[in-house]
């Protein structure tokens, strides 16, 4: 076996490790034994470095004593290997114990071997750690041997890289999972010591932290009321905090969450003195604009570990949820308290409190926005609810900067509304109720919501009653309209009441939207009482919006792993549009080299041969005729950038390619099967530009079969815990792609074929990878090639169902 | 003494018979190869003065087939004459004499090649 074949091997091998979902100790574990196999060392082992502490690490091993694994830690001024993590610089010594680096790590197993080949793994310029590898006998390392390790090192690097991403995949989905469960805890609690204890536990899971703190607001201090995980001080922090003090109190001022992952910027603060964690996330609870307490985590974990990496922007997100959830529950659990205290009207709030709980139920059960929306406004206007006579939703569009009316609810008129409140049946659970009842026809059919949403008005202070709440984010409690400052009679008469109720709605900080409500029919007075849980009803309307935005970022960041995990197992050189160009340019040289060089002969020797000049306007003419046959395969393949996607159906696409094939397969005695499942639905892509990597792969399947043969075109639909999509397979039974070219296939410019130009793959890959799809390519047994692609359905209405089922089926690690 | 002869490998016709035009002028004799197994075939047959390499072709690239020939002939010059500009500081690892980016101007190679055969200063 030739080393070429070794070298590919190897790296299809490692490939494969950095694709698989297996925990990196379990990866680096397995790349060793692949070491061992492929290199002929006796013993082999990883260590990573610590940047914090500049310890290397011990990760795996074999044939050194495994049970220190991740217990060893070798400081990086110490030995060979922290003499080739320093340097950057292979080291290759035939009789290690003859240098004077050598210094052997006691316990280890080091002594009974001789020979020592180190090579450092490098990320972005910083050697993160190395390989070690070792033989009993003394051995001289030849130069192919030294190069084969360095590409094993670069391969190793991927593999961690792609190790984080992933694990921080699953514990964003995991999060997301909790984070649900969390809501459902905390909705059905009565006990504010048990709630902020499972807060401050869930909030210490949710980031893997070490240990977190949540302080509560009582007049203008904070007062520490719960904290879980490890020490974090002792009593020093459990002094209230004055609110603007220190890093906590200054979160609480300004209701704005922040990670600070570098303890340099602290400065004296009593909080981060007593705890001295290396990274915190601090976020205030927040009920609207109002500051109930304050959430803070500090982390040491991943720092003894060995592979801290500090706190991300998406962790505050999360923390940022789980803090909207808690201040709300803090909120209901202070207002039920007070509420036991006024006997009268305990029955009927309680009943309120309720329905609150069925809705945070509802809004991790309910997927589609509409109907949730649909659901919320209910509860604002059924009888047994809040019982206003009418709900109008009105929210912000970024895009068009207005205030646009989303729904109304409620009955048209008088008669309508009486009828209505008989035919209703006593309600046990309203949510419930709601959900099986069929009153939707009653919510988007009506003169109400139809008068609703023509409503639109600009976010300044011409636009009225509407766009002032927003800006102002408090409530308006109108009782006679005429006399309002912001009101005008136009507006009055649009909606039909001179007595309502406009309340904000505010998440995190975020004027999203305004709700209008009355009591247009019973006259019914509109009372403080009343718009305090209004307040609170709007804060699930913007929870659903806030979560459906949330649950489109975890897809997203999904996605993109999937895309680098591919981007890897073929580890790809050419991958950015930079480096096409680099290429394009490389293939521009050679023609004009021809052009020029034969142009100056010419023009340098007058009394040329006739015969040679022919010749030579012969061979320009070629080379005229290249040139402008690579520009036009760009200029229709590299419209790549602008992706325009509509919802397209893939089958009627195949059917649409194959129809203009059917002449020349006629012609080439090729039989086109077609295996198009009914299940794959539509999805969200560029027909054009996909048509175009469908039609390539049809071209080359031609172009591989002269004598005939048989092209299957298949989709099918793929659903698992990670992938919801389509997978379109072309196969044939032709010539198939010599293996050692076949981790060329898809670089720019590479061509089997004499006429081609190396860019149908390249630019195929290109397209499926913009779609945030993959492109693969395997042998088929008995000859003949199978090209794969996998697209992903990324579809607005199915995100919520997705990400749900996604996070519920995660795996730990 | 005869003509000093020179070993083109390109896998493009078009280069290979301007080198070919060009190298006739300055008056060496020329063999041409398209690809690394037609090249390992003549120089089994005949050893040239200096051999002239492209880095793209296709199955075997300029750069393994300079290792191959290395790896029993240290001595034989050889030019590196690729469209690549990014290899250029890499040349003497791989133990080749001169690297050459491709230009209609072929005066650069020329110079190299009176270097390495003739001992001129360029």
């Amino acid at each position: 076996m030739s080393s070429d074949i070794i070298d590919v091997e190897i790296l299809r091998e490692i490939g494969r490790i950095a694709n698989s979902d297996i925990h990196i100790d379990e990866r680096l574990k397995v790349i060793i034994s692949v070491i061992i196999e492929k290199t002929g060392a006796d013993a082999s082992s990883i260590l990573l470095l610590d940047q914090h502490d500049n310890n290397l690490i011990f990760k795996a091993t074999q044939g050194l004593n495994p049970d220190l694994i991740n217990k060893i830690r070798i400081p990086v001024d110490k030995g060979i290997v922290g003499y080739v993590v320093r340097n950057k610089e292979i080291v290759a010594l035939s009789v290690a114990a003859d240098d004077p680096r050598f210094e052997p790590v006691p316990g280890i197993g080091e002594e009974r071997f001789k020979s020592v080949l180190a090579v450092p793994i490098l990320h972005k310029g910083l050697a993160i750690g190395l390989i070690y590898n070792q033989t009993v006998a003394e051995k001289t390392y030849t130069k192919r041997e030294i190069e084969l390790l360095e590409v094993i090192a670069e391969q190793v690097t991927g593999v961690i890289r792609n190790s984080q991403l992933y694990e921080k995949t699953c514990q964003h989905l995991s999060s997301l999972l909790s984070l649900n469960y969390f809501n459902e805890r905390v909705n059905s609690s009565t006990n504010t010591g048990d709630l902020l204890n499972d807060l401050a536990g869930e909030s210490l899971k949710m980031v893997k932290g070490d240990a977190s703190v949540v302080w509560i607001v009582a007049e203008d201090k904070l007062v520490p009321m719960a904290h879980a995980g490890g020490d974090i001080g002792g009593p020093v922090i459990y002094e209230p905090i004055k609110i603007g003090e220190g890093l906590i109190g200054k979160v609480a001022e300004e209701r704005k969450g922040l990670i600070v992952n570098s303890p340099d910027v602290w400065g004296e603060d009593m909080f981060v003195r007593a705890a001295s964690p290396k990274a915190v996330i601090v976020v205030p609870l927040l009920v609207g604009k109002k500051v109930v307490g304050v959430l803070a985590v500090a982390d040491k974990v991943g720092a003894e570990r060995g592979d801290y990496i500090g706190f991300e922007p998406e962790e505050l997100e999360i923390l940022s949820s789980l803090s909207v959830y808690a201040a709300m529950a803090i909120n209901r659990l202070d207002i039920y308290k007070k509420l036991e205290r006024v006997s009268a009207e305990r029955e009927k709030k309680i009943k309120e409190l309720a329905i609150l709980h069925e809705i945070g139920v509802a809004i991790q059960t309910v997927p589609d926005f509409n109907t949730l929306i649909r659901l919320i406004l209910g509860c604002i206007t059924v009888g047994d609810g809040l019982g206003f006579n009418r709900a109008m939703l009105f929210l912000v569009n970024d895009e068009t900067n207005m205030l646009e009316g989303t729904m109304g609810l409620g009955p048209d008129s008088m008669d309508e509304a009486v009828d209505i409140w008989r035919s209703m049946p006593k309600i046990d659970n309203l949510v419930k109720w709601l959900l099986t009842h069929d009153y939707k026809d009653q919510g988007t059919g009506t003169h109400l919501n139809n008068l609703v949403k023509n409503i639109r008005v600009p976010i300044d202070s011409s636009g009225g009653i509407l766009p002032m709440t927003l800006i102002k984010g408090k409530s308006f409690n109108v009782p006679d309209a005429s006399q309002h400052p912001y009101i005008d009679r136009d507006f009055i008469e649009k909606i039909g009441t001179n007595s309502f109720a406009v309340v904000p709605i505010i998440v995190r900080e975020q004027h999203i939207g305004v709700i209008l409500v009355d009591n247009c029919y019973t006259e019914k007075e509109i009372t403080e009482g009343d718009i305090e849980y209004l307040v609170h009803f709007t804060s699930y309307i913007g929870l659903a919006i806030h979560n459906r935005r949330l649950f489109k970022k975890l897809r997203e960041s999904h996605n993109d792993i999937l895309v680098i995990q591919n981007k890897l197992l073929r580890s790809e050189k050419l991958s950015a549009l930079g480096e096409l160009t680099a290429e394009l340019v490389h293939e521009l040289k050679n023609p004009l080299m021809v052009i020029g060089g034969l142009t100056r002969r010419i023009i340098s020797n007058p009394n040329i041969d006739p015969d040679k000049y022919d010749r030579y306007n012969r061979a320009i003419q070629d080379e005229v005729s290249r040139i402008e046959k690579l520009l036009k395969e760009i200029q229709t393949n590299s419209r790549l950038v602008t992706t325009e996607l509509a919802e397209t159906d893939i089958n009627m696409l195949i059917e649409d390619i194959i129809f203009f094939y059917e002449h020349t397969s006629r012609d080439r005695m090729v039989d086109i099967v077609k295996e198009l499942s009914n299940d794959v639905g539509r999805c969200l892509i560029d027909a054009d530009r996909f048509k175009q990597v469908i039609i390539n792969l049809v071209h080359n399947s031609m172009d591989a079969m002269p004598g005939g043969g048989t092209l299957t075109i298949k989709t099918e639909p793929v659903k698992d815990d990670y992938n919801n999509g389509i997978m379109l397979t072309v196969m044939d039974t032709g010539t198939g792609i010599p293996p050692n070219v076949i981790d060329r296939i898809f670089d720019p410019f590479f061509t089997t074929k004499d006429d081609g130009t190396g860019l149908g793959l390249a630019m195929s890959k290109k397209i499926v990878e913009a779609h945030g799809g993959t492109i693969d390519y395997r042998g088929r047994p008995g000859g003949g090639a199978i090209f794969t692609i996998y697209i992903p359905k990324v579809g607005e209405g199915s995100m919520l169902v997705q990400a749900n089922i996604s996070s519920k089926k995660v795996r730990h690690h | 003494m005869g003509k000093k002869c020179i070993l083109v490998v390109d896998d493009e016709e078009n280069i290979r018979f301007l080198y070919n035009e060009e190298l006739h002028d300055m008056g060496f004799s020329v063999e041409l190869a398209k690809n690394a197994a037609e090249a390992e075939e003549k120089l089994r047959d005949k050893k040239p003065d200096l051999i002239i390499l492209d880095i793209k072709m296709p199955d075997v690239d300029g750069i393994e087939l300079l290792n191959r020939i290395r790896s029993n002939d240290t001595t034989t010059p050889i030019i590196i004459s690729s469209a690549y500009n990014d290899y250029k500081q890499d040349f003497n690892v791989w133990g080749a004499e001169a690297y050459v980016v491709k230009s209609s101007d072929l005066t650069e190679l020329k110079g190299e090649i009176k270097r390495i055969l003739w001992g001129d200063n360029p």
